[in-house]
């Protein structure tokens, strides 16, 4: 089945390519769902603070939007790498905008005497995930968008634990923290929304 | 099923610990681990995956280094922080946070091409949720835009910059009236002119085809002159529809200033009208020190704007002139066709009564005003209603019944006239607030040792009046307390045993007493006595659920 699916969003990427609006549409509305979750789980990794991060998204898809004709790639790994790109560099504004009045607004001497200070965040826009392992590789390159998919489908709770938990990788108890719960219900909660994930994937093979 | 639940705790932790292992980057064994749960095996690939995505996310890019991200307090938002302070915000520039509400954040700003200071109001993010919000948030917007009146807070610009909606207006150096009526009493003669100046602001807006409908006294902005300024207009029904889930907390917080037509859910009914309603809240606020309804609970409050009247503002001040009592008044009718027929002709009144000339508003008719008083006082009038049934009966039977045992009209008429007497006395003492809850159980204790002593100077139990008890204990639960339900139960059965021992011990050896000619059959008492008991244990627990709902609603937002 993940073959077919694999092969299904590869169609829908050539058929997008090739000027069918519909697919087209439909491929954006996945994306969107994936950058949903993308977008917050890079910024408030990053900033330490939650974050709507709906403009940001909004941004990344009006410019993937209009870019999509200069993306060559055919594979679902391939779009999602370059989607990433666009939204890292749109997150790298926001991020420098938001230290800039963070820092303004708390005026408090911060120093940024490396001029990269906010390079990483431009640079290595490839994803590098030294952890992965083959048959990770393989299962994230065809998993991706429906696991995204699956996770728009869980209630807010869940997506909120899963979103801290396994995409921001924070532990338990900083998630805890975060939804203002105590640590045994947000692991429960998040045993639950696992199972939850688990059944909706299943219920679409 | 006793060990289902360790079972789960199993699995939480083996997950919990491959989990741990994927992040830190460990190859954790998933062979061994699908060997002793192989029902988890769906459930690893979700870990696989989701962790797949966090490492696109996260590994790609060098988080920065901890000493360069300057320390921000964990309880910040990004988009209130992006809103806290942009001080650079496309042509303006915000100079200090004024304000913050449900909907926004208000500033004082600088426009920098034209060098005038403004206020920006921005939206929060959250409350224009879908494509259609925004498109409604801008259409109402952009026709209050184009008001110009000088007791209006006039909107220069709508627009949507650094992914905010936010509107400029005229900035008012000030206080908003709600500041004012904090600060202390406002003289009569300001009131008047004040509310007449606002409602004439809004009697221009319902010109315009825009309703209020959220006119409270925060949103009254007072300049150095004390001349007012009617802000945020128009923009509660969008907002209303906007953030659902506040949406109760949104309509109960303000439920003070707001028409019964409105409370009551259905605010696509707003009117003119609805406006009026709130013009004579606000008037009463100023002539008394406090909204025509206010309860600790929400809730309530909702209840008492939906069917109460509210206490007359010469009974809290009584410098507040007939007159002016009476425009009041007239703009919290109840039903909207009993108020002005327009802001402008509650402007006109107002103006009346301050150049000393005759009124448009009318003394409701005496029907009108006896429904009103009932709404007012209903435990009183309640009362006096069933006493009047009572005594009109009473003298009917005198006049046409049979003779009755000498002396009996005569002491009957003394109790019905106590009776009233000590209604009306009480229904006082229940207003001084230190007083309002023991006298509510004096008063209920006093009305069963009423009805006891008629029943016993009557039939006792062979009485048709014996009904009076469960009467009594349907009426405690209008007080929507559970212990009170129960204390009046606990009564009207402890009555009920007098008068059944009453009967067996006396009326039955007394061949003159009607009683006497009764069956002496004992289980028509255990059955009342457990009817009262249902009718108090079912009462009891309406309440409770009214009040456990209640409790839910009054959660402050």
């Amino acid at each position: 089945m993940a073959e077919a699916e694999r092969s299904e969003i590869a169609d829908l990427i050539r058929r997008a390519q090739q000027g069918d609006a519909e697919s087209r549409e439909r491929l954006f509305a996945m994306l969107r769902s994936y950058l949903g979750f993308a977008a917050r789980a890079q910024l408030e990794s990053w900033l330490k603070v939650k974050v709507d991060a709906s403009d940001l998204v909004q941004q990344t898809l009006l410019e993937a939007h209009r870019d999509f004709d200069r993306f060559q790639g055919g594979s679902e790994g391939q779009l999602l790498a370059w989607l990433r790109k666009i939204l890292l560099h749109n997150t790298a504004d926001f991020v420098r905008h938001y230290r800039g009045t963070a820092k303004r607004q708390v005026r408090r001497e911060v120093r940024f005497g490396n001029p990269a200070a906010s390079g990483p965040l431009i640079g290595a826009p490839e994803p590098a995930a030294p952890g992965a392992t083959p048959s990770q590789e393989f299962l994230r390159r065809d998993n991706e968008l429906r696991l995204v998919d699956a996770l728009e489908k869980l209630s807010p709770d869940y997506q909120e634990v899963i979103l801290l938990r396994n995409l921001q990788r924070l532990p338990f108890s900083e998630v805890a923290e975060q939804m203002g719960r105590s640590r045994p219900a947000v692991q429960m909660l998040w045993k639950r929304a696992i199972d939850k994930l688990r059944d909706i994937m299943e219920d679409e093979l | 099923m006793s060990d289902a639940l360790p079972e789960s705790e199993r699995e939480l932790e083996r997950l919990d610990e491959y989990l741990r292992q994927l992040q830190a980057g460990e190859r954790p064994n998933r062979d061994e681990l699908l060997r002793e749960h192989p029902k988890l095996a769906r459930v690893l690939d979700c870990l696989d995956g989701l962790d797949g995505i966090a490492s696109d996310l996260l590994d790609g890019v060098t988080r920065p280094a901890h000493e360069e991200t300057p320390k921000l307090d964990a309880t910040v938002t990004l988009s209130s922080s992006v809103i806290q302070m942009p001080s650079d915000f496309g042509s303006y520039e915000l100079l200090e946070e004024i304000g913050r509400g449900g909907m926004g954040v208000v500033y004082r700003a600088r426009q920098k091409g034209l060098d005038r200071t403004v206020a920006v109001k921005m939206i929060l993010a959250g409350h224009l949720a879908s494509p259609e919000h925004v498109r409604r948030f801008r259409a109402e917007a952009k026709a209050a835009a184009g008001l110009r009146h000088a007791n209006i807070v006039e909107i220069y610009e709508v627009g949507h910059l650094q992914g905010r909606h936010f509107f400029a207006m005229e900035y008012v150096d000030g206080i908003s009236l709600a500041q004012r009526i904090a600060r202390g009493p406002v003289d009569l003669e300001t009131a008047v002119r004040l509310v007449a100046e606002v409602a004439r602001a809004v009697d221009h807006l319902h010109r315009q085809g825009i309703v209020h409908r959220d006119l409270k006294p925060s949103n009254i902005l007072l300049d150095a002159q004390d001349k007012p300024y009617v802000t945020d207009f128009g923009l509660a029904k969008v907002f209303a529809a906007g953030a659902e889930a506040t949406t109760t907390g949104a309509i109960l917080g303000t439920a003070s200033y707001m028409a019964p037509e409105q409370a009551s859910g259905h605010s696509g009914d707003a009117t003119h009208a609805s406006d009026v309603y709130s013009l004579g809240a606000i008037l009463y606020e100023l002539l008394t020190g406090r909204p025509p309804f206010r309860d600790e609970n929400p809730m309530e409050t909702l209840i008492q704007v939906l069917t109460r009247e509210p206490v007359l503002p010469r009974q809290l001040n009584r410098n507040v002139p007939r007159p002016l009592e009476m425009i009041c008044l007239k703009c919290l009718s109840k039903s909207p066709d009993d108020r002005y027929a327009s802001a402008a002709a509650l402007a006109d009144d107002l103006e009346h009564f301050l150049k000393g000339e005759t009124l448009t508003a009318r003394l409701p008719n005496l029907l009108q005003r006896i429904l009103m008083w009932s709404r007012r006082e209903p435990a009183l009038a309640a009362r006096l209603a069933v006493l009047g049934l009572f005594f009109v009966v009473h003298v009917a039977n005198h006049a046409l019944g049979p003779p009755l045992p000498p002396g009996f009209y005569e002491k009957m008429l003394i109790i019905l006239g106590v009776w009233a007497a000590t209604a009306v006395g009480f229904q006082q003492l229940l207003k001084v607030p230190r007083w309002s809850l023991p006298a509510c159980f004096i008063w209920g204790a006093l009305d069963s040792a009423l009805l006891f002593t008629v029943l016993f100077l009557a039939n006792g139990v062979a009485s048709s009046l014996i009904v009076g008890y469960p009467l009594l204990i349907v009426a405690s639960g209008l007080w929507f307390r559970v212990r009170f339900v129960w204390f009046m139960g606990g009564l009207s059965l402890a009555s009920y045993g007098a008068h059944v021992l009453d009967f067996y011990l006396r009326r039955v050896q007394d061949p003159n007493d009607l009683g006497g000619v009764l069956d002496l059959r004992w289980d028509r008492h255990v059955i009342f006595a457990v009817a009262l008991l249902g009718i108090s244990g079912g009462v009891a627990y309406l309440v409770h659920r009214v009040r456990v709902l209640s409790s839910y609603y009054g959660q402050k937002p």
